[in-house]
């Protein structure tokens, strides 16, 4: 057996508006690696991402805190790496299996929601932004169906900053009108009573018996069913063209729907496990503030990185049996 | 000493969210010279990034067409709304998703009054944080600052370094100082802005604090709890550490020279406290007084490299650490402390980080050695062994092993086993030392080999001398033969001093081992009969407490692996106070010598023949067979 590192650095860039939770999201990432997905470690190499990996991760799991919002771009190397084994034929009857270390260095820009309106057009943190989107080989994008429903500014957020990636791409030679990155969709706060009843109504709530806290998820092949509900709730009913905007300027075949919830849903105390009249995992206090009610347990928070990687860096997906 | 107060019309601006708003915005504004989107944009490019802890205060410029009178100095103060801190009257702490929201309290102030009273942020900062500012457009304030006493630049060293390093179009990023208060922060931004022209401040950004994700900020000094990444190219100053802060080459490094010309000798006069009276000689006093603390001679521009010397050709397209050995022998010479300080500190540096590998240290050895930075140098007062410690860690290993010792010898091109000069004596000494064979040479050549060196060269824990092991290596080949002598003679010195701390049957048995040592030290100092004889003596004594017997003399003599030698003789002579055990020893000395020679097997045969039998030669002088 052989060993062999691979080391790769895909951008990936956070998208969302103001309060999608973005930050949160992060926040969650390495409780939910370490709880889901234990075969990928993830650290830093240098101190200012340490930082923030630890801080947000010790505020939203340890102290319950939700992050501040950002201001400005806020941008994090952080390192995903797993042993992946591979088997390889050698001869007519022979093959040989070694051990490949795949090393990914996520470069994550997390904007302040406030850059990505289309009234930032041309202000300096903006070219920065659509600077980081355009060189990012991956974006995750938050869909927050509650704020939605309230603000109604999605689309308006999205237009015209995928409009600027058009634009910077536009200068590439050979560009077919499609931006090439891969794009994950997450819908977020499954664990909000209302995106929780919708689910159920639709029925896109998959129960796993085995889980040990009795979570449901939504499928990612029914991610888009309950986005399109949602959208049609939205407060200015233009929320369903913000998954069309994505089909039509990206390869629909990079495009992936999830459904997530950074916080999970609550755990009741007594039961230990989740009590479907009482989903949301946050608590808002009288001053407005809100705070995280039980343990972090992240719902498909590792899947929709998991896959930005592996579509970035081949080497990192493990191979069929 | 009150400053004079400097009226002034402030703009201003406040940023963050209203009731029930979505976004960050402008939420008012003055309604002066400068529009909302001038602060618009001035706020978006000079934000700090999300900080928990606020207040913190931001400094920047704005300019407002060509125009005399266009240029701006600006303040911002960040804030969380809370109860008792409230830069502006009916804001809410809190925003729609019940998240805090940072307010930024803007204000720019005209360059002109404020370049003539020569007024420092804090000057600003204290006039401006008394300012509740209105949610709804207003005039411009009228304000009074206060300009600053006038004074002699403070001589804060990290500050002197900044101030240079702002020089280089790269930015400064200052760690380390999360246990300052803003004010403190703020007085550090005003020391390093001191020491340069104040036109300066037209295009200055700086900030108390930023958050260190946030890497696209535009402030050219700004403090932050970790460095940005790479890509940023900032330089990194630690608070309180200004030795670590090196000065770069060119124009800043020169202006740096040209600070510590000219601000050193001003602010060195507060500590010339010793008593001095007025009178006729008054002026001849003070100017002793300088001239006795004058740091340094006007520095001159750094040595350029030698183009006929080698090395240094070599060097300059080198790595960074044989560009910082090419700086130090450069300060060193002139000499240059300042500049010559953090420039040991990178050594030092380097040498911790563990990244070193054995081809560099080799480089680095030879470009010390025809660079001389190893000799001594007492201008260098306390950096002379600073200096020292480095290139030891650097080139040679930490702790100093023989082999690096030996290297440090070949350095300096001193003969082996000649003292190195006692500074670096007193580095190596200080940086520690690996093994017993290296401490025991150094500390044979600080002090003189008594009960106290003894001590120090088997360390602090009184460690005990494996004297086996040592007789072992002493009987083996030295490239260096004068370290041989010089370990050879410690161990007769621990033999002879601690005669409780080894066992005698030990010592007898590597003796016999190693032919009592008498054709290594006979081949090591040929010619040097009475040492042979006398180190011999003390081995035999140590070996033989109660005085050496018949047999025993068979055996030294006959019953070894290398000829006897007449040293060696000489030495068992000296312990056998009866003429018949004398006899015994010069007929064993003969045999030994006619059987132990190294000769073929067929001439061994011959030779054994002709000699009369051992046991017969015992007997013919008295002692019983062996």
């Amino acid at each position: 057996m052989t060993d062999a590192t691979s080391r790769s650095e895909p951008g990936i860039a956070m998208l969302g508006a103001t309060g999608s939770g973005k930050s949160t999201f992060l926040g969650a990432l390495q409780i939910a690696f370490t709880l889901q997905a234990r075969d990928w470690r993830l650290w830093w190499r240098d101190a200012a991402s340490r930082e923030a990996l630890i801080g947000m991760n010790t505020a939203l799991v340890s102290e319950g805190k939700f992050p501040l919002p950002t201001s400005g771009i806020d941008t994090f190397d952080w390192i995903l790496r797993r042993e992946v084994e591979r088997t390889e034929r050698t001869g007519w009857f022979r093959t040989q299996t070694f051990t490949e270390s795949v090393e990914v260095t996520l470069k994550l820009a997390d904007p302040s929601g406030e850059i990505t309106g289309s009234g930032q057009q041309g202000g300096d943190p903006r070219e920065r932004l659509v600077e980081h989107l355009t060189t990012s080989q991956g974006i995750l994008y938050m869909f927050d169906p509650i704020r939605e429903h309230k603000d109604g500014d999605a689309y308006d957020k999205t237009y015209s900053l995928v409009m600027d990636m058009i634009t910077e791409a536009a200068r590439e030679p050979g560009f077919d009108g499609k931006l090439p990155h891969h794009v994950a969709i997450c819908v977020t706060k499954l664990d909000d009573p209302r995106v929780f009843k919708t689910a159920a109504e639709l029925d896109v709530l998959d129960w796993d018996e085995d889980h040990p806290l009795g979570f449901p998820r939504v499928l990612d092949s029914d991610a888009r069913v309950l986005l399109d509900k949602l959208c049609e709730i939205s407060r200015n009913g233009n929320a369903d063209v913000v998954p069309k905007l994505f089909e039509q300027y990206f390869h629909a075949g990079r495009i992936r729907y999830y459904v997530t919830s950074s916080v999970g849903f609550m755990v009741n105390k007594r039961t230990r496990r989740l009590d479907v009249r009482d989903t949301e995992n946050v608590y808002r206090m009288a001053s407005g503030r809100s705070l995280v009610r039980s343990p972090v347990h992240p719902v498909n928070v590792v899947e929709p990185v998991r896959w930005l990687v592996e579509r970035s860096v081949p080497s990192a997906r493990v191979p069929l049996p | 000493m009150t400053g004079e107060q400097i009226p002034v019309r402030a703009q201003w601006a406040l940023h963050g969210k209203n009731t029930g708003g979505e976004g960050y915005r402008i939420l008012a504004y003055s309604t002066g010279d400068l529009s909302g989107e001038h602060f618009a944009d001035a706020l978006s490019r000079f934000q700090l990034g999300a900080l928990d802890t606020l207040p913190q205060v931001s400094v920047s410029y704005a300019q407002h067409g060509s125009r005399p009178g266009g240029s701006y100095l600006a303040l911002a103060i960040h804030w969380f709304a809370r109860d008792g801190q409230r830069f502006a009257n009916g804001v809410l702490p809190l925003d729609n998703h019940g998240r805090p929201t940072a307010f930024t309290s803007y204000f720019c102030l005209p360059y002109r009054p404020l370049a003539a009273g020569t007024v420092s942020y804090l000057a600003m900062y204290e006039a401006l944080r008394a300012v509740t500012l209105p949610v709804e457009n207003g005039p411009p304030l009228e304000l009074a600052i206060t300009a600053p006493a006038t004074e002699i630049p403070g001589i804060d060293d990290l500050a002197m370094r900044v101030a240079a390093l702002l020089l280089t179009d790269r930015p400064v990023c200052v760690l380390g100082a999360d246990e300052t208060s803003v004010d403190e922060r703020l007085r550090f931004i005003d020391a390093a802005m001191g020491l340069l022209p104040y036109g300066f401040r037209s295009r200055m950004t700086a900030a108390t604090w930023t958050r260190s994700t946030y890497r696209d900020h535009r402030f050219r000094l700004f403090f932050s709890s970790a460095p940005r990444s790479e890509e940023q190219l900032d330089h990194v100053v630690t608070w309180g550490e200004p030795d670590m802060v090196r000065i770069p080459d060119g124009a800043a490094g020169e202006y740096f020279d040209w600070l510590i010309d000219k601000v050193n000798p001003l602010a060195v006069l507060p500590r010339l406290s010793t008593e001095i009276g007025f009178g006729p000689k008054a002026a001849i006093r003070a100017l002793e007084s300088v001239d006795g603390v004058r740091p340094q001679p006007a520095p001159a521009t750094p040595r350029k490299a030698d183009r006929r010397d080698p090395p240094l050709a070599t060097a300059a397209d080198g790595d960074s650490i044989e560009q910082a050995l090419l700086k130090c022998a450069a300060y060193a010479e002139q000499p240059n402390l300042p500049r010559l300080r953090p420039e040991i500190g990178f050594l030092k540096r380097s040498a911790d980080s563990g990244e070193i590998v054995d081809g560099d240290r080799e480089r680095y050895r030879e470009l010390i050695a025809s660079l001389r930075l190893l000799r001594p140098n007492h201008l260098l007062e306390k950096y002379e062994e600073r200096l020292y410690a480095a290139l030891l860690a650097l080139a040679f290993g930490k702790p100093l092993g023989y082999e690096g010792y030996c290297q440090v010898e070949d350095c300096l091109k001193i003969r082996p086993g000649t003292p190195p000069h006692p500074a670096l004596l007193h580095a190596i000494e200080r940086g520690g030392i690996s093994d017993l064979l290296t401490a025991g040479i150094v500390y044979s050549h600080a002090t003189s080999p008594d009960e106290r060196s003894r001590k120090k060269w088997l360390g602090a824990r009184n460690a005990q001398l494996d004297v086996a092991a040592m007789i072992g290596r002493l009987a083996r080949d030295w490239d260096r033969p004068q370290h041989a002598r010089i370990a050879t003679d410690l161990t007769v010195d621990y033999l002879k001093g601690a005669s409780s701390r080894y066992e005698p049957q030990q010592v007898r048995h590597a003796l016999r081992q190693h032919g009592f040592l008498a054709a290594a030290l006979s081949k090591r100092h040929p010619g040097e009969d009475q040492y042979q004889v006398y180190t011999l003596y003390q081995f035999l004594k140590a070996a033989y407490p109660g005085g050496l017997g018949r047999q025993t003399v068979v055996e030294i003599l006959t019953a070894t692996p290398t000829v006897p030698t007449p040293a060696l003789l000489g030495a068992v002579l000296m312990q056998l106070p009866q003429p018949g055990d004398r006899r015994l020893a010069h007929e064993m000395y003969v045999y030994g010598s006619l059987t132990l020679m190294n000769v073929d097997s067929a001439m061994a045969h011959r030779l054994l023949s002709l000699t009369p039998p051992r046991d017969a030669l015992a007997i013919t002088a008295g002692a019983p067979p062996p």
